[in-house]
């Protein structure tokens, strides 16, 4: 039977065949889909410890981003069965008039990773997008991410819609990407904004889960 | 003697050039070289962010550093005396600044010359001898009368339209020129004159991002009489299109200023080309323009705000007829620029000049072609499948230097080849001085060695294998050449950060390829031709490009490095009204495709990052 570690650290390992090949085997033994998400989702760990310690690259990120996803398709159809354990919900996207989405996906995958139920939107979103998917599903925080400098502008009047609409006080804001700075989190009115995916793990960690934090 | 200056005026000498110019006190120093005709690098349009601006103020009294301007000295650290340009204004009457060589977006290798096919000529222009008798008492006939009588007589019995400024030019030459005159003529209509026994000339252009190419040609054979290439002087505004783009949204004056500093330096060009062909600007009968959607946008002074927010749309992408004098360039009055149309998107009318000069539409052979730059367009025919589909991916500035840490454009003094011999790193430079730098074909090469002799492992982390590996300012880094050795007197190195800069352009053009391979229905071992255009292509390794993943290995393809394909394709556009057609034809077949509407392509980027494995390799080589 295929040891959950062995999983853990091909993963860690970015070996993509080796970790589909072993979760494919561990599920055809019958081992619980939770426990190999949990394997997996440690391997995401220890890569974003070696990209903190610069041992992992952004190349790094995105191979074990698309791992993960791989690993999830396979695990969906039992894990949907099962029902949730998530920590939390978090809505994500791309800001409208922008499609960078190499930074957004590693980021919801290691958020995804850490336990939380990520409803990614994709990219080029508008506000009210934003807004519906935050009542549909009733998450309180909300990621922003985008490269050009004009999303900036978007992201402010998303904030500015939640504000109307009423939800500002429920939900908490992040936003990331490359030019975003401590200048552009007041500008735009977010709470608080992340340089990296380690970053937005601790914020949505704070958070959610202040007490397994 | 040097003439004194006014109170709140500064003249800043640029060394080691010798240029001069006065501004007023407070001018930024990037400014003060714009006015002195001088293009310093500018990465980040300006902003302070870049440090590629970096001068040395040799003497003179200039404003404190600015807090944009402090906080990246007290980062970089740089020598003494050293400021951002960009940032740092003058104040006394008189400053001096050392500009090194790497600061200067100017003395660049510009590769303008393209194999393209051969030039099939079918004259859109005529010119015709006129020896016409002078008007007199008893033949009054207007001067325009005279000459269409004229052309009637020779057996073109149209009815001759003149636009009044060619009346205006006529009127004049024929006085000057005693009535013997060359006609040039675009179908029915007279579009100017000179004197007799003249040829018709025509301009092709290609504007590009760095560097704008231009021919010229005598229209009636097709023969190339000169060609030539100068700095895109955009660079002054900014590296890339995307700060270029913002900088002209701003406001109209500054959309003029982009488009006056392109036709600027076409007629400037042009002006070289007629003096190296005899031949005078009034005689530039026709012009053919390339270039990408930016580009034509920028030269038209098209609207550019809605190419900046998705979902990234072109005001028009059709072929265009201007009138020349629109567009400010200097030719026959009644001359006409045609712009080949776009396919749509970021895959602009450089990419269907290439198409067309490589045949690509009508070879039978499945294909694959590139023109590396910012962005990179990507074709992929495939006539076993019918499938004919064009792409644009950002690649991003890290092929032309940008974002690496001792990256330059092709230029003196760039290391363009390296390899290892025995162990020790052989290069060589461009012009064979002193290495200031290493270029995007350099980096290539310098990537694919490192690779070979395990100095970095199949996901680009470099291993310290041995003392030429050290610790950087920000992890690992690769010695490339000791300070002693070196043109400026600093180790040129190659950082971990560097290799994932490489990397990831590398990545996204080899997913580019990949992508559209999987939506043509195409497997590596179908491809013929794997086609690569542009001056960084020209000087690319092909072999160290397959070595690093940059191009994926078609066992049965033949790579062809086709110089500037786009250049070549406005050539034949211009001497060739079935060429012209033919661009309309590609414009129209090829269906461009929007990479994110793929979901194959993030998972093909993610693979792309890593390095081919090496048992592939040897074949390759």
């Amino acid at each position: 039977m295929p040891n959950l570690d062995d999983i853990k650290n091909a993963l860690a390992e970015l070996d993509e065949d080796l970790a589909l090949k072993l979760v494919k085997e561990a599920l055809a033994a019958k081992v619980s889909a939770l426990e190999i998400l949990t394997a997996c989702q440690n391997g995401m760990t220890e890569v974003g410890r070696r990209f903190e310690c610069q041992d992992y690259f952004v190349s790094d990120l995105m191979m074990s981003g698309e791992i993960f996803k791989q690993v999830g398709v396979l695990l969906e159809p039992e894990l949907k069965a099962g029902g949730s354990t998530a920590v939390g919900k978090i809505v994500f996207g791309t800001v409208k008039g922008d499609i960078h989405d190499i930074g957004k996906d590693i980021v919801v995958n290691m958020l995804k990773s850490a336990n939380f139920d990520v409803i990614d939107l994709g990219v080029d979103v508008p506000p009210e997008k934003f807004i519906s998917a935050l009542k549909e599903s009733g998450a309180t925080v909300l990621g922003m991410s985008g490269l050009l400098t004009l999303a900036f502008d978007s992201m402010k009047i998303t904030v500015q819609a939640l504000q109307a609409e009423g939800l500002r006080d429920q939900v908490r804001v992040m936003i990331g990407g490359g030019p975003v700075d401590a200048n552009v989190c007041r500008f735009v009115g977010a709470d608080d904004w992340g340089a990296d995916a380690q970053h937005a793990i601790r914020l949505a960690k704070n958070w959610l889960a202040p007490l397994s934090a | 003697m040097a003439s004194p200056t006014s109170a709140g005026e500064c003249r800043v000498t640029f060394q080691p050039i010798g240029t001069r110019v006065v501004v007023k006190a407070g001018t930024t120093l990037l400014q003060a070289g714009r006015d002195a005709g001088l293009l310093l690098s500018a990465h980040c349009g300006g902003a302070g962010l870049c440090g590629r601006c970096c001068v040395t103020v040799i003497s003179g009294e200039m404003e404190q550093p600015s807090e944009v301007e402090q906080a990246y000295l007290d980062s970089a650290e740089p020598g003494p005396g050293v400021r951002l340009a960009c940032e740092a204004r003058v104040s006394s009457p008189s400053v001096v600044v050392q500009i090194p060589q790497e600061s200067l977006a100017t003395g660049q290798r510009l590769q303008f010359s393209g194999t393209g096919s051969t030039l099939c000529c079918e004259p859109l222009i005529h010119a015709h001898q006129l020896r016409l008798s002078p008007p007199t008492l008893a033949d009054p006939r207007s001067d325009y009368r005279r000459v269409a009588d004229a052309l009637d007589n020779v057996g073109h019995a149209h009815a001759w339209t003149m636009h009044p400024r060619a009346a205006a030019q006529l009127s004049r030459t024929a006085r000057v020129r005693d009535w013997a005159l060359t006609a040039y003529t675009r179908g029915s209509e007279v579009i100017g004159f000179s004197g007799p026994d003249r040829l018709s000339f025509g301009l092709a252009v290609d504007v590009g991002c760095t560097k704008i190419a231009a021919y010229l040609l005598d229209l009636q054979s097709g023969a190339q009489l000169a060609a030539g290439g100068v700095p895109n002087p955009q660079l002054a505004y900014g590296e890339d299109l995307i700060t270029r783009l913002v900088f002209a949204a701003r406001s109209p004056d500054q959309a003029d200023l982009m488009a006056k500093l392109v036709r600027g330096a076409i007629n400037d060009l042009a002006a070289k080309l007629c003096l190296q062909a005899e031949a005078a600007s009034h005689e530039i009968a026709d012009i053919c323009i390339v270039g990408n959607t930016a580009m034509v946008h920028l030269l038209l002074g098209l609207p550019v705000q809605q190419l900046l927010n998705a979902p990234f749309v072109s005001s028009i992408d059709r072929d265009l007829d201007i009138d020349a004098t629109d567009l400010s360039l200097e030719c026959a009055p009644g001359a006409q620029a045609h712009l080949l149309p776009a396919i749509g998107g970021f895959v602009g009318a450089d990419h269907v000049a290439m198409i067309l000069s490589h045949g690509i539409a009508h070879s039978g052979k499945v294909t694959i072609g590139i023109d590396v730059g910012t962005n990179t367009e990507i074709v992929a025919n495939n006539p076993l499948t019918g499938a004919f589909v064009a792409t644009s991916v950002p690649s991003g500035p890290a092929f032309e230097g940008g974002h690496v840490s001792d990256g330059m454009r092709a230029a003196s003094g760039a290391i363009e080849t390296v390899v290892f011999v025995d162990g020790l790193l052989q290069f060589r430079t461009i012009d064979g001085s002193a290495p200031i730098g290493i270029c995007g074909s350099g980096t290539v090469d310098l990537l694919a060695e490192l690779y070979r002799l395990d100095y970095i492992d199949e996901r680009g982390h470099l291993l310290r294998r041995d003392e030429l590996v050290r610790a950087g300012k920000s992890g690992l880094e690769f010695l490339v050449v000791p300070a002693a050795k070196s043109g400026h007197g600093r180790d040129i190195v190659f950082t971990q950060h560097d290799i994932t800069e490489i990397q990831l352009a590398k990545a996204a053009i080899c997913a580019g390829i990949i992508t559209l391979m999987e939506i043509t229905r195409t497997s590596l071992g179908d491809v013929e031709e794997m086609v690569v255009a542009g001056a960084f292509g020209t000087f690319l390794d092909l072999g160290s490009a397959v070595a690093i993943g940059l191009l994926p290995r078609m066992p049965a393809a033949e790579y062809l490095q086709i110089g500037n394909a786009a250049g070549a394709g406005a050539k034949m556009a211009l001497i060739s009204s079935a060429s012209r057609e033919q661009a309309r034809m590609i414009a129209a077949n090829v269906t461009r495709v929007e990479l994110k509407q793929h979901e194959s392509f993030n998972r093909a980027l993610a693979r792309a990052t890593r390095f081919p494995s090496k048992t592939q390799m040897s074949e390759a080589k």
